[in-house]
C-alpha cells in the first residue's frame, strides 16, 4: 500500500482561470498524471478576456491540453469581468461541474496570488468543491505572492519538455517573460533544490500548497 | 516502506499519531519510533517494557536517544537523531509540530527537521491546543473500528486518545469518522510514496 493516496488510478481535475495558467502552473504534474494512466481533466474558466482573441486562445488551450495527454477539457467561458471578486454564481457553476466529474483530487489557483481573478477562482473551488477530499493550490510564476509557502511537490524532471511544449502552444502569449523555457526551467529547478527532493543538480519540480488531503 | 516517528515520550505518539502509525503498520510498512529524551533517567526495566509493548502492537523497532539536550538545538542533538534517521532510511518522517510554545518539544521538532534533511515526506503532529497548527493532511478512521489493543503507556486512557483523534474533525471530514491531523512540512506526490 502507498503512504498517501489510493492504490489505483486516480481521477484528477485542474482548474485554471486563463488558457495558459494550468500549463505554466502544473503542466508537468498533469503530464505525469496522464503518463501514469490517471484520468486527468481540465476546467478552463475563461478564455482570457482582453489578452487575445477568444477563438485563438481556445484553440491554443486545446493544443496545450493535447500535448499533456488530457482527454477532456471543460471550457466554461465565464466572463472575466464577473470574476474580479468572489462570486456565488460562479461557485455554483464550479460545484456543478466538479460534481459531474467527481474527481478524487482538484488542483487550482492559490489564494496567495496578486491576480484578483485567480483569487476568486481559488475561493470558488475551495468552497464549491467541499466534497472533494483533496484540494491543492498550484503557483503561477508571474502573480504568486511570497505567502505561497509550498508543502507538497511533484518531481517533473522527466516531464519538463512536455510542460514547455504545452506552454509554447499559447502563441498569442509568446511575448510574455514567464512563458519562456528558461524561466519555466529555472523555477522548477529552484523548487526541486529548495525542497531537498534529491541530489540531482538538474532535478525539476512543481510546488503546491495543500489546502486539504483527506486520506 | 520505512517510516520513522519521533517524539519525546511514548504518550506523544499515542495522542498525536497512534492510529496513523497503526494503520501504516497494518498495511505492511515498517514503523520505527525514536524516543528522544534523556534515557539515562530511565530504568533498564522500563526501557525493556516499553520496547516489548511497542513490538506487540506492530512497531518494528524503537530507538532511544541518550542525553538529548532539551534546552537548545545543538549539533549533538541533530547528529544523534540524524544517525538514527540514516540507519532507518525512511521515506516518511513524522515529527512533533515545530511552532509550539512548549520549549522542549520545539527544540526536539527543530532538531528533528534538521536531522531529516533529505527525507522526501515529512508530516508534523500536535498534541496540545495550538493556534499555529493548521493541519492539512487528515487520516480518517472508522469510529466503530476497535483497532488493535494497545497501550504503549498505561497513563493514557482510550477516551483521551479518542478525543485527541477527534479534535480536528470538522465539516470537511464529517462526524462519522475519527481523524488524526497533520501539517505537511513537505510531501512528494506522484512518487512511489503515493501510488504504485
Amino acid at each position: 500500500m502507498p503512504l498517501f493516496g489510493v492504490d489505483k488510478r486516480m481521477k484528477v481535475v485542474s482548474v485554471g482561470a486563463h488558457p495558459d495558467d494550468i500549463e505554466l502552473g502544473m503542466g508537468g504534474t498533469l503530464a505525469k498524471h496522464t503518463a501514469r494512466g490517471d484520468d486527468a481533466q481540465i476546467i478552463l474558466c475563461t478564455l482570457g478576456g482582453v489578452s487575445g482573441d477568444p477563438r485563438q486562445r481556445e484553440e491554443e488551450a486545446r493544443k496545450g491540453a493535447q500535448v499533456l495527454g488530457i482527454k477532456k477539457l471543460h471550457i466554461l467561458d465565464y466572463p472575466v469581468s464577473k470574476l474580479n471578486k468572489p462570486s456565488i454564481e460562479f461557485e455554483k457553476i464550479i460545484k456543478k461541474v466538479v460534481e459531474e466529474i467527481n474527481p478524487q483530487r482538484i488542483y487550482t489557483h492559490s489564494p496567495f496570488d496578486y491576480h484578483q481573478v485567480h483569487i476568486a477562482i481559488s475561493k470558488a473551488v475551495s468552497n464549491g468543491a467541499k466534497e472533494v477530499n483533496q484540494i491543492l493550490f498550484y503557483e503561477y510564476i508571474s502573480s504568486t505572492t511570497p505567502n505561497f509557502i509550498p508543502n507538497a511537490y511533484v518531481d517533473i524532471t522527466k516531464y519538463i519538455d512536455l510542460k514547455i511544449k504545452s506552454a509554447s502552444q499559447h502563441k498569442s502569449q509568446s511575448v510574455r517573460l514567464y512563458i519562456k523555457p528558461n524561466v519555466i526551467r529555472s523555477l522548477a529547478n529552484t523548487r526541486y533544490i529548495s525542497a531537498k527532493l534529491g541530489s540531482n543538480p538538474s532535478g525539476l519540480a512543481e510546488a503546491f500548497v495543500i489546502n486539504k488531503m483527506i486520506l | 516502506m520505512r517510516i520513522v516517528a519521533i517524539g519525546s515520550k511514548l504518550s506523544d505518539f499515542e495522542v498525536g499519531c497512534y492510529r496513523t502509525l497503526m494503520k501504516y503498520s497494518a498495511d505492511g510498512h515498517a514503523v520505527n519510533l525514536v524516543i528522544a529524551g534523556n534515557t539515562t533517567k530511565w530504568k533498564e526495566k522500563d526501557l525493556a517494557l516499553a520496547n516489548e509493548k511497542c513490538k506487540k502492537i506492530g512497531i518494528t523497532k524503537v530507538y532511544f536517544t541518550d542525553k538529548f539536550d532539551e534546552h537548545s538545538v545543538t549539533q549533538e542533538n541533530v547528529r544523534t537523531l540524524h544517525s538514527i534517521i540514516k540507519k532507518v532510511n525512511p521515506c516518511l518522517a513524522i515529527l512533533p509540530f515545530h511552532k509550539t510554545s512548549v520549549k522542549k518539544r520545539e527544540i526536539l521538532a527543530n532538531s528533528a527537521i534538521l536531522a531529516c534533511r533529505g527525507i522526501k515526506n515529512i508530516l508534523m503532529y500536535e498534541i496540545t491546543k495550538n493556534k499555529n497548527f493548521s493541519p492539512n493532511i487528515f487520516f480518517t478512521f472508522e469510529k466503530k473500528s476497535p483497532g488493535k489493543p494497545m497501550m504503549m503507556t498505561s497513563e493514557i486512557n482510550s477516551s483521551i486518545r479518542r478525543k485527541a483523534a477527534q479534535k480536528f474533525s470538522s465539516n470537511k471530514i464529517g462526524t462519522d469518522k475519527l481523524t488524526e491531523a497533520f501539517e505537511s512540512l513537505r510531501v512528494l506526490l506522484l512518487d512511489s510514496s503515493e501510488m504504485v
